[in-house]
């Protein structure tokens, strides 16, 4: 392992964060909320330890092992998880410490559980400040530092490995540096997009870039109280549930369309795709069915909540909660089964239900066929065994951890069944759970050992359990 | 005519026989001592030893004069370099390679004159497997064939005990088929093939070909009373395949696109993980074919086509007896050695297929090229079936065809006119540019290209 090349690597992270910081003040600057020297101090703190880091690592590395690429990535998770709470003290709108860290860690890992409250009221350069780390967690920070920084080329694809989501990683080209560009382009284009759509469609310009950069990001936090209940316009929730669906998407499919004129093809053709697209329509056409059978909501309402919650983003429209029981067994469903590999989207991944069901299938099918060779396949491409035994760690190591959240958080004083969805909510990334932390609610009301655990499920559930816990074993850090 | 053939293999050897026994001198090259001896001991030919793509033993086989090269080496690589290397040093006119790696044959653009300088590909797998999916789809012939893209084919069928085809003579059939056009070209009675005579009875247990316009194919088949398979489509059967070489695989694949519910049996296990791996729904399953408890396990009779595409005869003719006696409807029997051919019938096994035979004809097709467009055998290859066209020096033009002198035991089987199908009877006759079918005996099959190649010397 290689301790000061890590150091390294984590202070020009920290450093690539701190400049993030200046887009706030400039802000608050522009909307002169009187919030920019927070920002400033916030910033110049947080560059100054990376800048300490950097010293102390005494250069770019030479080479990354891939226990390196772990710790690097965990490493980076939890420190910007840290730093980016700074700008929450220093402006004053979080007192409690736990308050900041639990918000600001919520952002970066796209899962838009809040504890603030009268977010109307909120200076704008703080709104702005949330949105931004949904955006930049979105699509991995990490994944975005070896885009712009050629120097990190070596270790890259080590990096990168560990932080992009989904069972099987591809490189898109040959440098791990433009595959990770290219994975930016598109996040940015599409980003751009979604924030032109939505201020066509009557958001103000602010309003319209931070609900592009939380909704491309799959975060799910909004500049209101009531989400995107605020807006009454079919087009703002149309265009929303478009772009949700849209981020959900393997982004690796996106560059694969974009290569051939954006072909819909491209699309059609992939197993998951399908999967993804027949899932969230059997969602939608169950609640739907539950919700106007009983005449507590609308088509519009379904539809948007639905996508909201199957894609992981966690805006609502409507008080869901409201809804029939059945409806909310099927949404605390939808978040585990969560987006596509490779995209924003959190929860376990479409593409890892496929083949785990498909798994299921295979073996029925050998009690039929006792001599039969049957592959489990995605695109008419056989899945190695290897890669299918992965999926069944992965899937227990999840819902082990995600017991073991629920447990430690009835433990701090939670009822059950706000225990139960909190833990969901939080290590699938989606945000807004049942019980007191309904979409009506927020988070403020837990206790902060609560609130302490589920900031471990998020981070546990952004890096997907594996590059996390790789860090907890012992055999890990024996030389 | 000077022909390299490079490989000694099944199909080199078949095809350095026929070409020699026409009076061709041919060169066989292979890098086997002992298969060439073989050759050697069977037929007039030169024999080389050495790699078939080296340009010195290419040299010493006489490459300099060859006008035709075939290269039939079990290696693809081997044969497309052998082409080249002919092709830049030789110049040799004519080259044909066999290839079996379906990526290949896939990319048209590779080959061509300043590309692989390949005039012709054959891939015996490709020929097999289209020939045993052209005979899935009719299955009560034993033998299909098709001509002029389809307009013409010759169905092979067994004159079955029972029924209202045995006992009568041929100038009788037309009752028999309710009108319908159509020539027997082909009958066999004891083993023994020849060209009919309208006085020609058919019995019980003789083969005949008849030659029937495309589209009438299905009437025909309804009129001759064979009910089995009718009613069931492509997509509602049930196929066994036994073997997952080239040629299971690529029927496995053809069948799939059909909609058919396949199974496949390998026994290698390696090449039945890389089956499961290529072939979206067919059930690969590994074991051996000859197994009655994994036959049972994949409940075989409910089987409706049994086909035995593995490389070993003896495994194909033993899985075929077996699925016959698990009464599998239609039963097709891989079989590349000739002296397994012969014993088939014995055996009560109809369909056979022989790569070999298949790759055969398709070389000699092209080999005789020219006003003659197509060309194959039927039944142990005693008979040839040629297409050709009439020009308007020939002989034969505008005789009604009972008057025509024809060589000996050869008959005018389809006239093809533009898009029009003329099934002949005696007061037919043949205008310039018409395409037809003849069927001969080999023997007289130089005559026959005579008419249609020298027409001018007969004015």
């Amino acid at each position: 392992m290689h301790i000061k090349g890590v150091i390294w690597t984590l202070g020009i992270l920290i450093v690539l964060f701190a400049s993030g910081m200046l887009l706030p003040a400039l802000v608050s600057l522009y909307f002169s909320s009187g919030h920019a020297d927070h920002f400033l101090i916030a910033s110049a703190l947080t560059a100054s330890l990376g800048l300490v880091m950097m010293k102390w690592g005494g250069g770019s590395p030479k080479r990354l092992s891939h226990k390196d690429g772990f710790l690097i990535v965990a490493l980076a998770w939890v420190v910007l998880s840290l730093l980016g709470a700074t700008p929450f003290w220093t402006t004053g709108v979080c007192e409690d410490i736990v308050d900041g860290l639990f918000e600001s860690t919520s952002g970066l890992t796209t899962t838009g559980a809040t504890v603030l409250t009268d977010l109307d009221h909120i200076p704008p350069s703080i709104l702005f400040w949330r949105s931004m780390q949904e955006w930049l967690g979105g699509m991995g920070i990490i994944v975005l530092a070896v885009a712009v920084m050629p120097l990190l080329g070596v270790g890259g694809m080590q990096l990168f490995r560990a932080e992009t989501p989904g069972p099987v990683k591809d490189k898109l080209t040959a440098r791990v540096t433009e595959t990770a560009k290219a994975l930016w382009y598109i996040y940015l284009a599409m980003t751009v997009l979604s924030g032109i759509a939505l201020w066509l469609a009557g958001m103000t310009p602010f309003d319209a870039i931070n609900h592009a950069m939380t909704t491309v990001a799959i975060g799910g936090f909004s500049t209101h109280d009531a989400s995107m209940g605020y807006y009454d316009s079919m087009w703002i929730r149309g265009l929303t549930v478009i772009f949700m669906l849209l981020a959900g998407i393997n982004f690796t499919l996106h560059f694969a369309a974009m290569r051939r004129g954006f072909s819909i093809k491209s699309y059609s053709s992939d197993d998951e795709f399908r999967t993804y697209i027949k899932w969230i329509s059997l969602l939608i056409l169950l609640i739907g069915a539950l919700t106007l059978l009983t005449g507590s909501g609308t088509w519009d309402e379904v539809i948007f909540n639905t996508v909201s919650i199957a894609t992981t983003t966690g805006f609502a429209v409507s008080d869901y909660a409201l809804w029939p029981p059945g409806t909310a067994m099927l949404l605390f469903a939808a978040m585990f089964v969560g987006a596509c590999a490779g995209s924003t989207g959190g929860g376990m991944k479409v593409v890892r239900v496929l083949l785990l069901f498909q798994q299921g299938m295979r073996e029925i099918r050998r009690l039929i066929h006792p001599h039969g060779i049957i592959h489990v396949k995605i695109n008419e491409q056989s899945i190695s065994g290897s890669v299918v035994q992965a999926l069944w760690g992965f899937f227990v190591l999840y819902m082990v951890c995600y017991a073991i959240v629920a447990i430690l958080l009835s433990f701090t004083g939670v009822d059950m069944l706000t225990s139960l969805t909190a833990a969901a909510a939080c290590i699938t990334n989606t945000g807004p759970g049942f019980g007191t932390v309904g979409p009506a609610s927020t988070y403020a009301s837990l206790p902060d050992a609560a609130k302490g655990v589920l900031m471990f499920g998020m981070v546990l559930g952004r890096l997907e359990i594996f590059t996390f816990f790789v860090l907890l074993v012992p055999e890990f850090w024996r030389k | 005519m000077n022909v390299l053939i490079l490989g000694a293999g099944e199909v080199g050897f078949h095809i350095a026989q026929r070409l020699a026994s026409e009076g061709n001198d041919v060169s066989v090259i292979d890098n086997d001592a002992a298969r060439l001896q073989r050759v050697a001991d069977t037929m007039d030919v030169q024999t080389v030893l050495g790699y078939a793509s080296h340009p010195t033993t290419l040299a010493q086989a006489g490459a300099e004069n060859a006008e035709l090269l075939i290269a039939a080496t079990t290696n693809d690589e081997t044969n497309m370099l052998a082409c080249q290397v002919a092709h830049s040093l030789f110049k040799v006119t004519t080259k044909m390679a066999r290839i079996r790696e379906a990526d290949y044959v896939n990319h048209p653009k590779l080959f061509g004159r300043d590309e692989l300088p390949i005039d012709l590909i054959i891939s015996p797998e490709h020929e097999a497997a289209k020939s045993i999916v052209k005979r899935f789809q009719v299955t009560s012939a034993v033998d299909a064939q098709e001509f002029a893209n389809g307009k013409v084919q010759l169905l092979g069928m067994r004159i079955p005990p029972k029924g209202h085809l045995a006992g009568i003579a041929l100038s009788e059939l037309h009752e028999v088929v309710d009108g319908l056009r159509t020539y027997v070209v082909a009958h066999e009675h004891n083993r023994l093939w020849r060209v009919p005579t309208p006085e020609t009875v058919l019995l019980a247990g003789d083969s005949i070909y008849l030659a029937v316009a495309g589209r009438d194919v299905e009437r025909l088949l309804a009129c001759m009373g064979s009910e089995e398979y009718r009613g069931k489509s492509s997509a509602q059967r049930n196929v066994l395949i036994v073997g997952g070489g080239h040629v299971g695989y690529i029927v496995a694949q053809q069948l799939e696109k059909l909609g058919t519910s396949v199974k496949l049996i390998e026994y290698n296990p390696m090449r039945a993980e890389w089956l499961a791996e290529h072939l979206d729904r067919t059930v690969v399953i590994h074991g051996d074919a000859l197994d009655r408890q994994l036959l049972e396990e994949e409940s075989i009779d409910t089987i409706d086509d049994f086909l035995a595409l593995t490389n070993d005869d003896e495994t194909n003719i033993l899985g075929s007896l077996i699925a016959k006696k698990y009464k599998v409807g239609h039963i097709v029997t891989l079989v590349n050695r000739a002296i397994y051919s012969d014993l088939m019938r014995e055996m009560g096994l109809e369909i056979t297929v022989s790569p070999r035979l298949t790759t055969a004809s398709a070389i000699l097709r092209h080999v005789r090229k020219g006003r003659i467009f197509d060309l194959s055998t039927l039944g142990d290859g005693t008979l040839e079936v040629l297409e050709a066209e009439a020009l308007k020096t020939s002989a034969i033009l505008n005789i009604p065809l009972s008057e025509l002198q024809l060589p000996e035991n050869t008959v005018i089987g389809a006239i093809i006119r533009g898009d029009k199908v003329i099934i002949p009877n005696g007061d037919s006759m043949v205008e310039p540019n018409d395409h037809v079918l003849l069927i001969t005996q080999g023997t007289a099959l130089r005559e026959v290209e005579k008419l249609f190649e020298v027409g001018l010397e007969f004015f």
